[in-house]
């Protein structure tokens, strides 16, 4: 794990971090952002065309991150905001295109059996498992209740268990 | 099976090389920019809104909310106030303590906004050449006679809820990508802009004669204690709402005139005359568990405000206007602010320790629910969980710009949103589903009637067993319920005795209504989407198929009949009208109906998607009657791209004035002539 110049300290000259710094972040948060932003598109054009735009957004704004959660809940968020548009109403089983193929049938069916949910709790269901995040943390970075997030993940669940057993 | 597999298979996916080199390659271009803070577009913004307020159009059915006729024999109950700053540390630190909440004291900070100046403000030359008029309201521009324009869609008459478009007639005031454009609907000009920097981020907008209320997201630079950043403590969120009074009696010089900006992020408001009230949720993190009382500032955990009409300076709320609702459970915040957007007093703020949801206003009362939860701890995908027991209902009197706390009361089950709740004849209605349990064929629902103190006097339990509460709506002395698992009963329920209300009649269709609109006494329509149920192998599956409208005839109410139906698109259709009132246009003197949709048709075995507002008439004789889809994309190509959302020509909204449709999308007004339905022009906004 690279650690991050600032977490000492430092800042480069002239208050501008340099480029090492923001290469630092892609590299350790690219998949992260992808990933989210796959979770949210369902669909890999998309999800491509948002992992560009989050960190378009970090070469241009040039945030200094005051750790390494502030860097991970900045890209997190900003990955959210630019796949709000990417909203699916509908629970047609069709729609979803099994684009990514797994090595195991099991998670395969975990899989997409989490990208049949709606946006938001596949969201929720993402961050508390794969990046594990506190319920509370959860409700900050989505500005969610907690209560929300506890009661969306708990419907999520019952209903990952459901389509778990049909598949 | 388990979440072992999720996360492998997560492990699984990794970003394309390609991309990344591409991604790095970019960051070294831009080594020479210097950074300009962001300016975030319209699509940017972090304002997700927990409560969600679907308020609708509720037009001329002699339905006005009656005044108890009696003499007001409610008396405010006393709440226990919070005296001074230790009593304030324990309160919370007992519901710290006894949430389960995460340790956030070293919470995460929100996106970094570089703060700016106040917003400035612009006003363009009219586009058209031309002499230039003086736009103040004065101007003897042919004005549309008095009413004829839309208005939103509210749920309650005289109670004004904010939305992204408004107009009186004559301008149209649109928020579009962070500013609000001001529209001459005469001479289709655009002759004024409101800008919103980095700092604020503009919701929604009211407008009241010649003032405009726009209501806003800010966000602070997170304060902290101790000199190293890992003794930073976060007592809170970071958000607080504003709302701006802006003068537009001369659209060409608009003023800022007030700004009241409060703690906690914005839940929701009303406007009734010239009084705004705003609700807002100031969520405090565990500080109070993790750090003992001399280790926190007692200003930090105070809910905070800023009031232009005294002064620069922000204070902190007295706490002789803190109160503690007992019972309570969340570590947070409901602040309500509310004063007179035409004068200079100054806001009355009061702060409950608590949380709400789901906000529903009369002109008399406001109402501030919260569910009550309990789940079972040990969860996995293999666990089962217990949840949404209750919900608590905050009952505020509004008088003029004051908010009075009244009482409390609490109902099993949870609300789906502001249209599970009504009030009439001071007595309170509420719908609600209850789940007690992760199997959902025990999910019930139910309609409570209570009386001024919010005391349960009547009630029908258990309707449609197995089924959730799909779209609720009060008609003065009945209700009428959407349930939904694979069918649809409608069900007619009467309250006219409100210690025993019944159900009627029940429908039962395919498909559901995730809306309900009056279109007359006997009538209603209803939106949402229509299903099919299939059997893939494995049991039932219910799959939706595209959306419905119908019209219900509720003559007889023992027997509701689906008069008339309509289909739009195949499964993929939708629209923002299915769970946001104010997207929904609906005249009956104009027999218009109309909506923003995106549509997916299927017909040619490719997928084709097309989004525009779809306009229909409506009347009894003939039912539906498609009169066509406006669409805002230019060069009329639809895409077959997977699902494709282009926002910027995205129809948002649709209204009218006179004769004249205007629909509106975050860079395009178009205009449309109502009878016809011809195009009268483009506006760029």
């Amino acid at each position: 794990m690279q650690p991050f110049l600032f977490l000492y300290g430092i800042i480069s000259i002239g208050d501008k971090m340099n480029e090492k710094y923001y290469e630092q972040i892609i590299e350790q948060y690219s998949d992260m952002v992808y990933r989210l932003a796959l979770s949210r598109t369902r669909n890999k054009e998309n999800a491509e065309d948002v992992y560009q735009e989050v960190f378009y957004r970090l070469a241009r704004k040039r945030p200094v991150f005051e750790s390494e959660e502030h860097a991970k809940a900045w890209l997190i968020k900003v990955t959210i905001n630019c796949t709000k548009n990417f909203w699916n109403k509908n629970k047609d089983l069709e729609e979803l295109k099994e684009e990514i193929k797994f090595e195991t049938p099991e998670r395969s069916a975990v899989y997409y059996a989490v990208m049949e949910l709606p946006i938001k709790y596949r969201t929720i269901i993402y961050l508390f498992y794969y990046e594990k995040y506190k319920i509370s943390e959860i409700g900050k970075l989505l500005n969610m209740k907690e209560g929300t997030v506890k009661s969306r993940f708990i419907t999520s669940e019952r209903t990952i268990k459901r389509k778990i057993k049909r598949r | 099976m388990n979440k072992k597999d999720y996360i492998e298979a997560i492990d699984e996916i990794k970003v394309p090389e390609n991309l990344k080199r591409e991604v790095l390659r970019n960051m070294d271009k831009k080594k020479n920019k210097i950074a300009l803070s962001l300016s975030l577009s319209a699509a940017c913004v972090a304002a997700v809104v927990v409560g969600i307020m679907i308020p609708m159009h509720f037009r001329n059915t002699g339905n006005k909310i009656v005044k108890p006729q009696e003499q007001d024999i409610v008396i405010a109950q006393n709440l226990p106030n919070i005296k001074n700053y230790k009593e304030l540390y324990k309160t919370f630190r007992k519901l710290q303590k006894e949430s389960n909440v995460g340790s956030m004291a070293k919470g995460i900070l929100s996106t970094d906004i570089a703060m700016q100046e106040s917003a400035t403000i612009n006003a363009d030359s009219a586009i058209s050449a031309g002499a230039s008029k003086s736009e103040s309201s004065s101007s003897s521009s042919n004005s549309t006679s008095n009413n004829d324009f839309s208005k939103t869609n509210v749920q309650v008459e005289g109670v004004d809820e904010a939305d992204i478009v408004k107009t009186d007639g004559n301008y149209i005031y649109y928020v579009t990508n962070n500013k609000i454009v001001i529209v001459n609907a005469q001479s289709k000009n655009v002759i004024g802009r409101i800008n919103f920097y980095d700092d604020k981020n503009i919701n929604e907008i009211y407008i009241k004669d010649d003032k405009l209320v726009a209501i806003c997201d800010d966000y602070e630079n997170n304060d902290y204690v101790g000199t190293y950043r890992e003794d930073r403590i976060y007592y809170g969120n970071d958000r607080r709402t504003v709302a701006r009074v802006y003068n537009i009696g001369n659209k060409r010089n608009v003023k800022l005139e007030r700004e009241v900006e409060v703690d906690g992020y914005y839940l929701n408001s009303r406007m009734i005359d010239n009084n705004l009230y705003l609700v807002t949720n100031k969520e405090i993190y565990s500080v109070c568990r993790n750090y003992e009382i001399d280790e926190l500032k007692e200003e930090k955990l105070l809910p905070s405000y800023t009031d232009s009409v005294i002064g620069k300076a922000e204070k902190c709320v007295a706490y002789d206007d803190i109160y503690y609702i007992p019972g309570g459970e969340s570590s947070s915040y409901l602040n309500i602010a509310s004063f007179d957007v035409t004068k200079k007093e100054s806001a009355r703020i009061s702060s409950y320790i608590g949380a709400g949801e789901d906000v529903y206003a009369s002109e008399n009362n406001l109402y501030v629910t919260q569910t009550k939860r309990e789940y079972d701890m040990s969860i996995g995908f293999d666990g089962i969980s217990i949840f949404e027991l209750a919900t608590k209902i905050y009952k505020f009197k509004l008088e003029g710009s004051n908010v009075i706390y009244m009482c409390e009361g609490e109902v099993p089950g949870s609300v789906l949103n502001q249209f599970s709740m009504d009030e009439k004849d001071g007595f309170f209605r509420i719908a609600t589903t209850n789940s007690i349990s992760w199997n959902d064929e025990e999910d019930t629902n139910n309609l409570y009637v209570l009386d001024e103190k919010l005391n349960i006097v009547g009630k029908v339990e258990n309707l449609a067993p197995g089924e959730r509460i799909y779209s609720v709506r009060f008609m003065g002395k009945r209700a009428y319920m959407v349930t939904f698992v694979e069918t649809d009963p409608l069900f007619v329920i009467d309250l006219s005795d409100p210690t025993e209300p019944k159900v009627l009649g029940e429908l039962k269709i395919p498909g559901f209504s995730n809306y309900l609109h009056p279109y007359d006494d006997n009538h209603i329509i209803g939106i949402g989407e229509d299903t099919t149920v299939v059997d893939y192998g494995y049991g039932n599956v219910v799959k939706t198929t595209g959306m419905k409208m119908a019209l219900f005839d509720v003559t007889d109410p023992t027997n509701p009949i689906e008069m008339y139906t309509t289909k739009i698109g195949d499964s993929g259709t939708y629209s923002e009208a299915l769970d946001n009132h104010k997207a929904f246009l609906f005249s009956k003197e104009k027999n218009l109906l109309a909506f923003p949709v995106t549509i997916r048709d299927d017909s040619t075995g490719k997928y084709k998607t097309i989004q525009g507002a779809i306009v229909y008439n409506l009347d009894l004789e003939n039912g539906f009657n498609l009169k066509g889809l406006i669409s805002h994309k230019r060069d009329n190509v639809i895409d077959g791209r997977y699902y494709d959302y282009n926002y910027n020509t995205n129809v948002e909204r649709i209204i009218y004035i006179g004769d004249e449709l205007f629909t509106l999308s975050p860079e395009m007004i178009k205009v449309t002539d109502l009878k016809t339905m011809s195009e009268l022009g483009d506006i760029d906004i």
